[in-house]
């Protein structure tokens, strides 16, 4: 038995907490994220005999550090690296939210794609090919009703294949003007050098060419403190071995 | 961990610094139109609408409620109804909960009496203390009854979002959000 974190992604209103609350039911508790005013919201449930940590991100509508609620989101996608994210999406509203899913594609290829509000859709007269979006996107793609706690078996067997790993996905990528993709070609490799496999290093390219400070002072930050605590683990195990 | 032992983010810092900030300005809104464009495109492939009029039938509301000459007309006014309520509404319960509250402050004045008390402690306990908090809540109390459900109502009905995004025009010039609570 072994414990996998999910973390949930949407636009404000996709009904993101709907889901976390049909997912956790009582078994939450709520927080704020450290040094930051954002509630952090925090649960688990219990799938196939393997406990899933699930914490509810604050909804954005996009991962550009614009603001405190973006930065924690992406902090936490990048940086403490969730074993699946899911990405809710607001069925009657694809195109608008579809924006932010490609952003954390770009972020992490450990994803599950959720349509959420699929009744009102149909009522709407959207019908979305999912099978199709699946293959175009990457990643697989589930559509269901938080509310009314449709399709949500079918969720938690995709987030339990991709947190151990029986699907891979291999999400799309934008891909950007020429002159943009030229650069991300040449800064990429130099970057991967740098800060290995572990991160996402085409979406860190990319945010040092559009100048944003703030991911390279949180990865400051955190390699930092991985490389000492990496030092004490070697620490550790020298005075164990004696 | 699976980085190099050597890292540290001050190497990123210079990697960031070598780029030419010249040629930074308008990448982000190029970044957007090309993440924008895709998800446009991946949209028209795989979204059908069978009824787009019964589509924007959902939107009509929306576009009263925040069209730039009725929105705030509206939000006045909705306003307006919701304060006319919570102060008219509140008189009547008000003045019941005063009289109720005067009477009881008249048998506590008898009892005092019966019991001989002194001047002061009455002045403290039932002219101070008890009329004092008695008014703070039949003042208070019935305002709040009525306003805040009325305005969870509105909250739930979705009107709110729709005031923040009339403000968000306002908000915007200079240069702030509406959306932080």
């Amino acid at each position: 038995m072994s414990t996998y974190r999910v973390a949930l992604i949407g636009n404000p209103n996709t009904g993101k907490s709907t889901l976390f609350n049909a997912l956790t039911g009582l078994r939450q508790h709520t927080g704020n994220w450290a040094g930051k005013t954002v509630v952090r919201a925090e649960g688990e449930y219990e799938y196939n005999g393997h406990t899933y940590n699930v914490i509810d991100l604050p909804g954005t509508y996009s991962l550009f550090s614009n603001s405190v609620d973006e930065e924690v989101a992406r902090d936490y996608i990048v940086l403490d690296r969730p074993d699946v994210t899911v990405i809710v999406l607001d069925a009657t509203a694809m195109e608008r939210n579809m924006n932010l899913a490609l952003q954390v594609l770009e972020m992490t290829s450990r994803a599950v794609v959720c349509l959420n509000l699929i009744d009102e859709a149909g009522k709407l007269g959207i019908e979305i090919r999912e099978q199709l979006l699946a293959e175009k996107l990457g990643v697989p793609v589930v559509k269901i009703s938080a509310r009314n706690k449709q399709g949500i078996t079918e969720l938690l067997r995709q987030i339990e294949n991709v947190a151990k790993r029986r699907i891979v996905p291999k999400p799309v990528q934008v891909k950007y003007s020429e002159e943009i993709e030229r650069r991300i070609q040449e800064l990429e490799p130099e970057v991967r050098r740098l800060i290995g496999d572990d991160y996402p290093a085409r979406w860190i390219a990319l945010r040092l060419l559009d100048g944003d400070d703030s991911i390279i002072a949180a990865l400051e930050r955190r390699l930092g403190a991985n490389a000492s605590q990496t030092k004490e683990m070697i620490a550790d195990g020298l005075s164990c071995a004696h | 961990m699976g980085f190099p032992a050597h890292t540290d983010g001050a190497a990123l810092r210079s990697l960031m610094q070598k780029i030419d900030k010249g040629e930074q300005t308008g990448i982000r809104d190029q970044i957007v139109v090309d993440l924008y464009r895709k998800a446009h495109e991946l949209c028209a492939d795989t979204v059908t609408y069978k009824d787009r009029k019964k589509l924007m039938e959902t939107y009509k509301l929306d576009r009263i409620l925040t069209s730039r000459v009725w929105g705030f007309p509206i939000m006045l006014a909705m306003l307006g109804v919701v304060f006319w309520l919570t102060i008219a509404g509140a008189n009547v319960p008000s003045s019941m909960l005063a009289g109720f509250f005067g009477r009881i402050e008249g048998y506590l004045t008898a009892a005092f009496q019966a019991l001989h008390a002194p001047d002061w402690l009455h002045g403290i306990l039932v002219l101070g203390l008890y009329r004092g908090t008695s008014w703070v809540v039949s003042v208070m109390l019935p305002p709040m009854a009525i306003f805040f459900p009325i305005f969870a109502l509105l909250e739930n009905f979705g009107y709110l979002p729709r005031v923040a995004f009339n403000m968000d025009r306002l908000f915007k010039n200079p240069a702030a959000t509406a959306s932080r609570h």
